[in-house]
């Protein structure tokens, strides 16, 4: 936060013409603090897709364009496996080995010999948000968009501060727009910045961490967790992660408007999904689209035969739970939710074609089982994901079966009790129904004007209401901050 | 679709810019006419917050408290200085404990972490006051879980005793407190309760803290320091106590936020978790102290007694010593508990209280020790949250005093 505010007022204190950059050395040095080193890998990848978009962009032969476009991808492809995939490969193919061994007893082999050599690799941050960044921008070079022609304006796509680490994954069509437009300082985006900066500390701290402390309670105790409990880390988890993710993008994309720019939209209310591919509409959408742009259609989309559809499908899930980390549970998670989408898929053709099922779609218990499946299918698929391995994973899921159950409740179930969460949770709820379409259209019209008139027109109030919150986060913070959930992919 | 919104909202606002300045240029107003406008209306809307801000921070500030009391959030200020003992507790504050476990309750009128008790005994009551650190005070459980609440009970319901009529346990535990703390609070608190029975929980943390670390003499805690001097007497060091004198004086402003203001916790616990994680802040907070300190011209030297480093051990066993000499005086009886190692990790601490059974061999004092029963317990990790006793460890140590009490008046 000190950072964003020495960074806001310098960059507003500065002419126009330095403004960008100064955004770009501010990004830099904000990225090189944590590891210095690793600011050079940004900097040669944006070189080298620098010059291969303008490459693809001056070939004529599509031959040509093809063969640089392949090369593009093969380098910032094997970039992202060297940083982030090489010691789980390496890991996974001494795993073959030692199971080779276990079933058909190669005697010439050692137990030694089945140690993985990990190799000393530090994860850079964020690789796998600007690595799909620099794909995104090549294909879609190649695919007819013009070329960044201004390096600076390239270079601080590449690592604009405020979605450096963690996204949301930008359109550079977007941003350069932007770029292009001399930056003007509006009240209106400062105040929606301050606005989506305090909302997201709200949601990462005051909510996601809480909720983290009490979910971190149930899968350390996997082992003896009573049925209420293993329920409530499960479901719990799926909340924290929501969280903290859409907390981090809050502040990812207030910090970018306190500048005067737009990033997209990560998050649409995603637990209000009556399905699975609903779902992935409203969740981490900068990446469900990046999949479906750069994957999902690449590979046939939905103008194949509907069994290579399915499979599109599921091979798109399976790599995107890839992308997320480089650990089998990760990859299980993504054939999870790539299976779930496949079946609802397959319902949703079912329900066209039965007469009887199309009659109930409309009504509301239809809507409500969808949601309630949904969540049900989320909790499941959340415990892959947050489990350390596939065993505690395992072991997880047969508490919620009541397999292995030490009583009904206990620890977790007490802890939540005691949290300031049962406090938060309905106060935050209760924000987001305020804030929502249907409660506008439900609110007699002239009071609401007569409210976001005052709003509007007291600055005192916004002052004392900004205060207000920074208060609060700062009070109901756990006592120990935890990283953000996504910094780690 | 999404950039030629965005280019749309943008233009449209480009758009109302030029045209807000349009008229302007048009009807060529004169500068200082508008400019005599512009200051009047930006002196009115200065002076509109103004007024504004003093209706609306009391309003906030009301709110806040009220949020915050009611979640429990900036309640765990327990502590309030003392000239004589460093630190005591704020008499009759609302606690929330989340550090570590929970709580929720509120300290008595004199500060204790329990219910009010009558300064004069009544007749035929048995009192045991319990000392300690916040193993003792048990903050990280509720308050009927504490081992001093489930003592007070255990007795009422299993014994009775010719001339006893009922018993009451009194928690006089406090965080921080060491060895040396809880013999000056016997001394100035503890002694008026005239208690028969007077129960010091001991831990590991308490014989390395009676002590002053010499080469640390500048940044110690302050609270009183106990040696052994030239003529081996059990002797107090109140150098650092002095030399914070300013410090401890009672202020009745802060004493009264630090007492009720959930506002001021939060700010206390913010303070707390910056110094301890920012070392520029840290660095910044310790240089503004310094500076105002000096403006202030409260620097004043202050005469520290000379003594060779302490053995830390002896130093206990003194104060121990004059503990029991101190109780015994007081007309009661004197008991030693020793916090247990379950995993005998410890060494110093095993070496420890092998010195003090002997010690209480020797000065007939009792000692009790809490390792059998803890190591021999089913699932002794389960006695523990992280550093302190759960409600179950609580309980266990209830039952090993229970049947102290028990066995002490069965002999009498």
């Amino acid at each position: 936060m000190f950072f964003l505010a020495v960074m806001f007022a310098l960059y507003w204190a500065f002419p126009d013409r330095h403004r960008k950059t100064l955004l770009l050395i501010g990004s830099y040095v904000f990225y090189m603090t944590w590891k210095a080193e690793y600011g050079l890998l940004i900097l040669a990848l944006t070189v080298i897709n620098f010059f291969i978009g303008r490459q693809i962009d001056k070939q004529t032969a599509g031959e040509k364009r093809k063969q640089i476009l392949i090369l593009g991808l093969v380098f910032n492809l094997a970039c992202l496996c060297f940083f982030k995939y090489a010691n789980f490969l390496i890991d996974s193919l001494y795993q073959c080995l030692a199971l080779g061994k276990h079933v058909y007893g190669f005697a010439h082999f050692s137990n030694s010999d089945f140690s993985s050599p990990a190799l000393n690799i530090i994860l850079p941050l964020g690789i796998s948000f600007f690595t799909f960044e620099f794909i995104h921008y090549i294909v879609d070079v190649y695919r007819g968009s013009k070329p960044v022609k201004n390096f600076t304006d390239f270079a601080l796509f590449a690592s604009f501060f405020p979605s450096q680490i963690a996204g949301p994954i930008k359109r550079f069509q977007d941003f350069m727009h932007q770029l292009e437009e001399k930056p003007v300082f509006k009240n209106d985006l400062f105040g929606e910045g301050v606005f989506l900066i305090m909302q997201g500390f709200f949601k990462k701290v005051v909510l996601g961490d809480n909720m983290g402390a009490i979910v971190a309670l149930g899968f350390n105790h996997v082992a003896n967790l009573p049925l209420a409990d293993a329920w409530l880390a499960t479901a719990g988890f799926t909340f924290q992660i929501f969280f903290d993710f859409s907390g981090y993008t809050d502040i990812g994309r207030g910090s970018a408007l306190l500048f005067g720019y737009k990033v997209p939209e990560n998050f649409n209310l995603p637990f209000l999904a009556a399905n699975l591919t609903d779902f992935w509409r409203r969740w981490h959408i900068s990446l469900s689209t990046w999949l479906r742009d750069y994957l999902f259609i690449p590979m046939g989309g939905n103008r194949v035969a509907a069994w290579k559809v399915r499979r599109n499908v599921f091979l798109t899930m399976v790599l995107g739970g890839l992308w997320h980390g480089a650990a089998w549970h990760y990859v299980i998670w993504g054939a999870f939710h790539g299976s779930g989408l496949v079946l609802s898929k397959e319902w949703q053709d079912l329900v066209s074609k039965n007469k009887t099922l199309a009659a109930l779609r409309p009504s509301p218990l239809w809507h409500f089982s969808g949601l309630a499946l949904t969540m049900f299918f989320l909790f499941l698929a959340g415990i892959l994901f947050r489990a350390t391995d596939l065993p505690q994973a395992l072991a997880m899921a047969a508490r919620l079966l009541g397999i292995g159950t030490v009583g009904i409740s206990g620890a977790v179930l007490e802890s939540f009790q005691r949290s300031t969460l049962v406090l938060t949770l309905p106060l935050y709820t209760l924000f987001v129904v305020l804030r929502s379409k249907k409660a506008h259209e439900f609110f007699n019209a002239s009071s609401l004007t007569v409210i976001k008139d005052v709003w509007q027109n007291s600055f005192a109030l916004r002052l004392s209401a900004c205060a207000a919150v920074a208060v609060i986060i700062a009070g109901f913070a756990p006592g120990q901050l935890s990283p953000f959930i996504y910094f780690q992919f | 679709m999404k950039s030629k919104i965005i280019e749309r909202e943008d233009l449209g606002n480009e758009r109302e810019a030029l045209d807000l300045a349009a008229p302007a240029v048009q009807t060529g107003t004169d500068d200082r006419a508008l400019k005599s406008a512009k200051s009047g209306k930006s002196g009115k809307s200065l002076s509109r917050i103004v007024v504004e801000l003093a209706v609306l921070l009391p309003l906030t500030i009301f709110g806040l408290e009220c949020l915050l009391s009611a979640a429990g959030v900036g309640q765990q200020e327990i502590l309030q200085p003392d000239p004589e003992l460093g630190c005591v507790h704020i008499p009759g504050k609302k606690v929330t404990w989340r550090l570590e476990g929970f709580s929720r309750d509120a300290f008595s009128s004199a500060g204790l972490r329990d219910g009010e008790h009558l300064l004069n005994k009544p007749k035929g009551c048995y009192r045991i006051a319990l000392l300690g650190d916040s193993a003792t005070e048990g903050l990280q459980v509720d308050m009927a879980q504490t081992f001093s609440r489930q003592l007070d009970g255990a007795l009422a319901k299993t014994f009775s005793k010719k001339g006893v009529s009922y018993f009451e346990a009194m928690n006089f535990g406090c965080s921080s407190y060491s060895t040396g703390q809880e013999l000056l609070q016997f001394k100035k608190q503890v002694a008026q309760y005239k208690p028969d029975l007077t129960i010091v929980l001991l831990c590991y943390g308490d014989t390395l803290e009676n002590t002053l670390d010499l080469s640390n003499r500048a940044h110690a805690e302050p609270k009183p320091y106990f040696y052994i001097d030239a003529q081996g007497k059990l002797a107090q060091d109140s150098s650092v106590l002095l030399a914070s004198a300013d410090k401890l004086v009672p202020n009745p402003l802060v004493d009264f936020l630090r007492s009720k203001s959930c506002l001021y916790g939060v700010w206390t616990q913010l303070n707390f978790n910056w110094n301890l994680t920012d070392k520029l802040y840290f660095r910044s907070m310790r240089f503004f102290q310094e500076v105002g300190r000096r403006m202030q011209g409260k620097a004043r030297a202050i005469e520290a007694p000379v003594y060779a480093q302490q053995d830390k051990l002896k130093v206990t066993q003194a104060l121990v010593t004059a503990f029991n000499d101190t109780a015994k005086e007081n007309g009661g009886k004197f008991a030693l508990t020793l916090f247990p190692d379950v995993l005998a990790r410890e060494a110093g601490w095993q070496y420890d209280m092998r010195q003090l059974k002997a010690q209480g061999a020797a000065e007939h004092f009792d000692v009790i020790d809490l390792n059998p029963p803890f190591r021999s317990h089913w699932n002794p990790s389960s006695l523990f949250l992280q550093y302190h006793f759960s409600k179950e460890g609580h309980a266990l140590v209830a039952d090993t005093l229970t049947q102290y009490v028990k066995s002490t008046l069965a002999d009498r």
